[in-house]
């Protein structure tokens, strides 16, 4: 019985040279409980064959954030979340120190997908009765000076972002606008850079009604072609005021 | 036991640090500790129960994450998204109908889904978007189906005594024949056979009794 389990496993290795697997595929035409045994393991030999190395090199997770009590976690006042223990749902709030290359970005804002530069003499117009000026402070580990304003305007359909203090991006990041909320549904409204003066004034459109999400929130992006929220927020605020 | 991380496919750069088993190996340990305890803790909110499952199946999910989101931020937040989740629909899994690791791994990519849903741009033509989605729900969440299979099978592999989990390792990340695994274990070559075939043995009753066979 330990011969043939041995030859199984060598069998289905293809450790066995061609005299030696000719004469144990006789055995299995011979024994169906031999060939079943088989024809069992096979199909798990394949899959551990087919498993990339990332599978055996498992990272090592984050830190659990063990809920206590499971309740929600304490929020900041003007609806950001405070900087918890466990991160829950909203992306990591933590600023990368920008790229060196920052010289290369000059411009104050460029509108990308959409979004419209405003000049430096320019700004929001014909924001009357029903528009909004929302506050974004400073969330993470952003730029000390860091701090903004949206303004949403009476249509709803358009939103400028007027920030300051922001670290340059440099040539291989940018800043995007996003909307989001605490269970973690959000849409990018558009991205812009940021210059080394560290301002940016950019028009926005906005596809949904703000209301529908708590937050506005700007993220530092790198340009990796991944849509995803890089996770590093440095500006948030809620969404009504 | 050194970490994984270090070793090499190719066995002529296998470093020496790699997972030793010795002539002296010990007898094959309990592959897997029962899961009732654990899933009673979880209804007795014991967070002491959540830290365990964290233990098992962390580095399982997390790996998972990382691959099928691209982003080690959002990774890491959809990771604790996850085991939120754990914790508080504990009172949903049903030990019936399978294996704990089977019901974090369906949270864990119904949670992936859901983020790569969300991080699609949302495009202003709504046409456009319906589109845009019907691409993504086609491809990527095919190739996150099978990405949680994989993972999975990390899971059980995980599960095994450790001397026949790391002959596995040897033989399939190591890419080592049974030969040079017991040379260079200086193991019998009969022990290192038997072994393999005890492992792929229990894989495959762990495969069936995760599929409820």
């Amino acid at each position: 019985m330990r011969e043939a389990r041995d030859q199984i496993s060598s069998y289905l290795l293809g450790e066995l040279d061609a005299a030696e697997a000719t004469a144990f595929e006789r055995r299995l035409d011979a024994n169906p409980d031999l060939r079943e045994d088989v024809e069992r393991l096979r199909p798990v030999v394949s899959r551990l064959k087919a498993l990339p190395a990332e599978i055996w090199e498992a990272p090592q997770p984050p830190p659990l954030a063990v809920p206590e009590g499971a309740e929600e976690p304490a929020r900041e006042p003007g609806g950001g979340r405070s900087r918890p223990k466990r991160r829950l749902r909203l992306p990591t709030i933590t600023l990368r120190p920008a790229p060196g290359a920052a010289l290369a970005a000059l411009l104050l804002a460029v509108g990308v997908a959409g979004g419209l530069l405003i000049g430096g003499n320019g700004g929001s117009q014909g924001y009357g009765t029903g528009a909004t000026d929302l506050v974004l402070r400073r969330t993470g580990d952003g730029a000390p000076g860091a701090r903004g304003d949206v303004f949403v305007g009476e249509s709803k359909q358009r939103a400028t972002v007027d920030v300051e203090g922001l670290e340059p991006n440099g040539s291989h990041a940018f800043y995007e606008l996003w909307l989001l909320d605490d269970d973690g549904r959000m849409i990018a409204l558009g991205s812009f850079r940021i210059g080394t003066d560290g301002r940016a004034k950019v028009e926005l459109p906005i596809p949904v009604a703000p209301s529908r999400y708590q937050y506005f929130d700007i993220s530092l992006q790198e340009d990796n072609g991944n849509p995803a929220h890089s996770g590093i927020s440095v500006l948030r605020g809620p969404t009504s005021s | 036991m050194s970490e994984a991380t270090t070793i090499g496919p190719n066995p002529s750069t296998l470093p020496q640090e790699f997972v030793r088993m010795d002539g002296a190996m010990p007898a094959d340990a309990t592959p897997s500790q029962g899961e009732g305890h654990l899933v009673e803790g979880l209804r007795e909110r014991d967070p002491a129960a959540l830290r365990e499952i964290y233990d098992r199946f962390g580095r399982i999910t997390f790996g998972f994450l990382l691959r099928a989101l691209s982003d080690r931020g959002a990774a890491e937040d959809v990771q604790q998204q996850v085991f939120l989740e754990v914790w508080r629909r504990s009172d949903r899994f049903d030990p019936e109908r399978g294996r704990l690791l089977t019901w974090v791994m369906t949270i864990t990519r119904s949670r992936a889904i859901d983020h790569q849903r969300r991080r699609v741009p949302e495009p202003i033509d709504p046409q456009a978007a319906a589109t845009t989605g019907d691409v993504w729900s086609v491809g990527a969440e095919g190739e996150i189906e099978a990405l949680a299979e994989q993972w999975r099978m990390r899971g059980l592999l995980d599960r095994l005594p450790a001397s026949e989990s790391e002959l596995l390792r040897l033989r399939f990340y190591g890419e080592l024949t049974q030969s040079e695994i017991a040379a260079r274990e200086e193991i019998p070559l009969g022990t290192v056979k038997t072994r393999m075939f005890n492992g792929l043995q229990r894989l495959r009753e762990m495969i069936d009794e995760e599929n409820g066979a």
